[in-house]
């Protein structure tokens, strides 16, 4: 008897919720509306727009943060490695220049060869600090993040670049030496020196950080790095320090190629960002 | 929070149409309410961002009203004029299935006031959350959730009339 009126109870309540259900898909057809005609067009609109409403959202928290402390927020997240490196290249170049026995004429050749090869891992600092979020396999998750990954890579790399131009510049001083007779020799000719190892790393790692993603990247970098400050040190043999003076010309002009060359790959890098973000955003 | 427009449109569009009847305008508003939504407001919770669209949707479909209230009825499309008729002639899946249930729903329907056929479009069609309507409303949610189950009733009464 009870087993009867259970079933009954049950078949009501079935028989009701059937009835909801028709009822409640009935209302959506009542209460329909023409397909809209120009949806996707907004949507494809409004996806776009919204991207730069969140590009001036992280301006507003720039604004709001400060944009001198929120680079300086920075310098704790660059690895310690990075900064322990540029220390070493540092030290290195000092100890290059203060060695005993490196005046003369001949010697200075070695200094600003010595000082040159060491350019090739300054020039790494950037390339492993622009290359981390890829290596590390976070450059997603970093972009929903409060700050962009293209703030902070922008900042990080800001930091960085200041830094290696402030060594150069103190490389360059310690390159130009003196030719052992109490004159001081050209820090054009030094800085150039220099500065043309520098720039061919950076523009060659940033060309591979950009082909190549994940850790491969970096030991790539560091293998292209290791060649051209080898190749560097073994110079002096064929092409001493003075003659540099002929062609000083070539030299500025190599530098400028590079220098152009390396802005370019910075700016492909950047945007490459800027394309994942906009993927990322309209997937 | 970010908010999806995608997942919106159909919604405040219909919510719009049902208000206006008219396919046009019904679209422009719902494209207005969503871009007057990002670049006024910025809500934190799925509710909030519910309650602002539907509120602006809601202002601008009175405004529409408004200014298109002295244009003669022929002067109408032929789609609003037919518009308390909806899925005649495009309503997707149900376009179909003109059944009798259908009609005596429609007819059930007709037979509320706007505003009930308004809560029981954002309660059972948009499936707004209560507490969202209370706050599009303007009431307590108690005092939604009354009416919803008085039109609602209501509608039941008007089917079983028409014998369904």
């Amino acid at each position: 008897m009870e087993g009867k009126s259970w079933k009954k109870k049950w078949q009501r309540n079935r028989i009701r919720n059937r009835k909801k259900k028709v009822l409640k898909e009935e209302l959506q057809c009542a209460f329909a509306a023409p397909k809209p005609q120009r949806r996707e067009a907004f949507l494809q609109l409004l996806s776009e727009r919204s991207l730069g409403t969140e590009q001036s959202l992280e301006t507003d928290r720039l604004l709001k943060t400060g944009l001198p402390s929120f680079v300086l927020s920075q310098v704790m997240y660059i690895s310690k490695g990075i900064w322990w490196l540029s220390a070493a290249v540092f030290a290195a170049a000092c100890l290059l220049a203060a060695s005993p026995g490196m005046a003369g004429d001949r010697n200075q050749n070695q200094v600003i060869w010595g000082i040159s090869a060491l350019a090739p891992l300054l020039a790494m600092t950037v390339i492993a600090e622009s290359g981390r979020s890829q290596s590390f396999r976070m450059a997603e998750l970093e972009m929903a993040t409060r700050f962009s990954l293209r703030s902070v890579a922008l900042a990080r790399l800001g930091i960085l670049g200041l830094e290696n131009l402030g060594m150069l510049i103190l490389l360059a001083f310690m390159g130009r030496g003196g030719d052992g007779a109490g004159q001081d020799g050209s820090i054009v000719q030094a800085g150039l020196g220099i500065l043309l190892p520098y720039l061919l790393t950076s523009f060659l790692g940033l060309w591979i950080v950009r082909r190549f993603r994940g850790r491969e990247a970096v030991y790539y970098c560091f293998g292209m790095a290791a060649c051209i400050s080898i190749l560097v040190f073994m110079t002096p043999g064929h092409m001493r320090y003075p003659e540099q003076e002929r062609n000083l010309l070539w030299w500025a002009a190599a530098a400028f190629a590079l220098g152009v060359g390396t802005v370019k790959q910075y700016v492909r890098l950047v945007g490459e960002t800027a394309e994942l973000v906009c993927g990322s955003y309209n997937s | 929070m970010p908010m999806d427009p995608g997942e919106q449109y159909d919604r405040i569009y219909r919510y719009c149409y049902f208000k206006l009847h008219d396919r046009e305008l019904a679209e422009d508003i719902t494209q207005e309410t969503f871009l007057r939504y990002l670049e006024r407001y910025r809500c934190d919770s799925a509710q909030e961002i519910l309650r602002c669209l539907y509120t602006i949707a809601g202002h601008l479909c009175v405004d529409a009203y408004r200014k298109h209230r002295d244009v003669p009825l022929s002067a109408l499309s032929a789609e609003r004029v037919e518009g308390s008729l909806p899925g005649r002639e495009e309503t997707g899946a149900c376009e179909a299935e003109q059944t009798v249930s259908r009609l005596a729903v429609r007819a059930a329907l007709n037979g509320l006031q706007e505003e009930e056929k308004e809560l029981l479009l954002l309660r059972y069609v948009n499936e707004v959350p209560l507490q969202t309507i209370a706050k599009i409303l303007g009431i307590s949610r108690f005092a939604a959730y009354r009416r919803i189950v008085n039109a609602s009733g209501k509608l039941k009464e008007n089917l079983r009339r028409e014998g369904f």
